[in-house]
């Protein structure tokens, strides 16, 4: 298994503009009272990573609870709302527009620069080094037109398919070449004919991991990969900031794997891990404006001292050494199915 | 090429055809091909042949052979795992037999050693040489990127391969002119020019300083060597046996960005971890040339690499291809870019005389 350590320059406010990003969470608030807890369709559940059934409330977030694991301490929302529920609020929720039709524009050209052109490159060398003779990709629910358009763009596949019930008519009307599946991924009749599947942040938000990773190997040929990217539990920022992380809220992070739990996962659902990095570089940076945000927030002195330190080289190689060490809280992974 | 999934799906051919392997020469190499061999479906160990009596098997039930004409009858394929100087005749001997060779680096002493090894290789068997480090996680990564093509073409390779010699270094039959042929380029360089050959194909004009400043054996313990191609292509080796501290690192410039593979995967993980830096260019003004561009490091955990090249071969022999990998032409390769090495830095492979002088006046 591979670790993958990156080094490079941009921060948190230039993929997600403090004023935008507030405003998302706040509509995000309003929307999971209206689509989730008026509608009272929340069921409890286990652990998603490894199943065990013990778990220790945690925090609350516009009043769902997220549970810690007492096993691999994965974070989950439980009880939680069901995959149908989430599909019609991903579709149709105010704050999800917002975050297509603004935030997500607003930083479009950063956003490509510094995760999109990166994370499909990262595709394409790995598809060529572990699965040279690939010619079909299927991605599980982008919701954000970048992606589309780079998907669309790739010539290293034959076949392109996209399975996802968000897509409107003008994202359908650029896709030439790229095959449209357009309901929810339960759905989809894909059946041992994809070689390549992509997945970002799709199992942070799906009600019932398990059962969409048994899909993704139903769609998969034997020998398939797999890429995708998720927030860990086990990461830094996560870690210090608890329940103060903003990027902590549901539904959009609804599982919060750590590594040890996805580790336990991808074995327990019949996947070999070829890479399991967290390359994430924004973690100090995320606890930094934290802290300059709310300044009570409590950090042993030498933690302060370190994030706080006047020259850069020493923060820099701090998150170097998080990446390094599995505790970023960005994860990206790649599976092959056994 | 088998790639690492095929490795990771060896038993799905367990029921394929089974080869009986024989090892000859049961020092560190032989034990891990052994283990190698014992980890594959489609081989079985028939035995050992060693000269020293103490030498047994240290697991299975392998038999151990008192001669070369009794392994030769019970096996499909040989591992030659000897000394240099041994290695030829072993080679030859089986392939004249009739037998698959997977013989260890280097193919011998001198140019001549793999001459004759070749004039032996028929269609009929499969001859294949242990250079593993084209096997290594590092390195099958480097080439996929290179081939891929988004990184364009490359300009300049420089690799620096070195260890510290030891406490038993100086009674090692490696340094023995007799038996080994040559000093640390022909033991451990060897697998840098290989690597240089692999990513590169062929060098023309080879350039080589040596000295044996601190060892003082009759054979180099340290040589740079300097190649251009036609493709004016440069590359850079530094082979030494008085680093002190284990190092490989391999660094590739393309147009553009760059590749640096560090550290080696091994058993005892004196090399460092093994890890790939790929690095875009970003040209910057020249005013304010930060000259720090935006790196990505691979991490790896798990060498393949002995369990990677025998697969090759084995399927070499299942399928009935020829070997391209690791084959008898890239031996001699790169056995003439040492010979010429040597020539250039005053030494002599096949004579076996150190030139002081020589190497003094260069």
């Amino acid at each position: 298994m591979k670790n993958i350590v990156v080094f490079d320059e941009y921060q948190e406010g230039d993929l997600k503009p403090s004023g935008l990003l507030h405003k998302y969470i706040e509509l995000t608030g309003i929307d999971v009272e209206k689509y989730f807890l008026k509608a009272q369709k929340l069921e409890a559940c286990s652990c998603p990573a490894c199943f065990h059934s013990r778990s220790a409330a945690a925090f609350g977030k516009f009043g769902l609870g997220y549970q810690e694991c007492g096993a691999c301490h994965t974070l989950f929302v439980s009880p939680r709302p069901s995959d149908h529920a989430l599909n019609e609020f991903y579709r149709s929720a105010p704050s999800r527009i917002f975050w297509r039709e603004e935030l997500s524009r607003a930083t479009s050209q950063k956003r490509n620069e510094k995760i999109v052109q990166p994370r499909f490159q990262w595709i394409l060398d790995s598809t060529r080094e572990y699965h040279p003779r690939a010619r079909h990709l299927a991605d599980i629910n982008t919701n954000q037109f970048a992606y589309i358009e780079e998907i669309a763009r790739v010539e290293d596949f034959d076949q392109k398919t996209l399975v996802s019930p968000f897509l409107g008519p003008a994202e359908l009307k650029t896709l030439r070449g790229v095959e449209i599946v357009p309901g929810p991924w339960w759905e989809a009749g894909l059946k041992n004919v994809v070689d390549v599947v992509t997945l970002f942040e799709v199992a942070d938000h799906t009600a019932d991991p398990e059962a969409l990773f048994k899909k993704v190997r139903e769609m998969l040929k034997p020998g398939g990969l797999v890429f995708m990217t998720a927030i860990v539990a086990s990461g830094f920022d996560v870690q210090v900031l608890w329940e103060k992380a903003e990027n902590l809220y549901p539904p959009d992070r609804l599982n919060v794997f750590t590594v040890d739990g996805l580790k336990i996962l991808f074995e327990r659902l019949g996947f070999e891990c070829l890479e399991l990095s967290t390359p994430g570089v924004l973690d100090v940076d995320i606890v930094l404006k934290a802290l300059k945000e709310n300044p009570g927030i409590p950090l042993p002195r030498f933690v302060r001292g370190l994030l706080e330190h006047k020259d850069p080289e020493i923060k820099r190689a701090f998150q170097e050494f998080l990446q390094t060490g599995l505790m970023s809280s960005y994860s990206r992974i790649i599976l092959r199915k056994k | 090429m088998v790639s690492i999934k095929e490795l990771g799906n060896l038993s799905m051919s367990s029921a394929a055809k089974k080869y009986r392997c024989g090892i000859i020469g049961y020092g560190y190499m032989g034990k891990i091909r052994q283990a190698v061999i014992e980890r594959h479906p489609q081989l079985e160990l028939a035995g050992i042949l060693d000269p020293e009596e103490q030498a047994k098997p240290q697991s299975g039930d392998a038999r151990f052979f008192s001669s070369f004409d009794e392994l030769i009858r019970q096996v499909d394929i040989v591992f030659v795992c000897t000394p240099n100087s041994f290695s030829p005749d072993f080679c030859v001997r089986s392939l004249n037999a009739g037998k698959h060779v997977f013989c260890e680096k280097p193919p011998g002493r001198n140019l001549s050693d793999i001459r004759r090894i070749r004039e032996a290789e028929t269609g009929e068997v499969k001859l294949m040489f242990g250079f593993n480090h084209r096997f290594h996680p590092g390195i099958l990564k480097a080439k996929s990127l290179v081939a891929g093509g988004r990184m364009g073409n490359i300009i300049t390779l420089r690799g620096v391969y070195g260890k510290s010699g030891g406490k038993n270094f100086q009674k090692s039959w490696r340094n023995d002119k007799a038996i080994s042929g040559g000093g640390i380029l022909l033991d451990q360089g060897i697998h840098m020019l290989d690597l240089f050959c692999h990513f590169c194909g062929d060098f023309e004009n080879v350039k080589c300083f040596a000295n044996n400043t601190y060892w003082k054996f009759d054979l180099e313990d340290n040589a740079v060597v300097i190649l251009q191609n036609k493709a004016t292509q440069i590359a850079c080796c530094t082979s030494s046996a008085t680093l002190w501290k284990h190092t490989f690192f391999l660094h590739l410039t393309l147009e553009e960005g760059y590749l640096v593979v560090e550290g080696l995967l091994s058993k005892t993980g004196s090399y460092g971890r093994e890890k790939l830096i790929v690095g875009k260019r970003q040209f910057e003004d020249e005013a304010d040339a930060l000259g720090n561009p935006s790196e990505e490091v691979t991490y790896f955990d798990r060498d393949l690499s002995w369990d990677l090249e025998v697969e090759e071969f084995v399927k070499c022999i299942e399928e009935n291809r020829k070997v391209t990998l690791s084959s008898s032409a890239d031996a001699l390769k790169v056995m003439e870019i040492i010979e010429r090495a040597y020539a250039d830095a005053g030494l002599s492979a096949q004579e076996g005389n150190y030139n002081e002088e020589h190497c003094r006046i260069r």
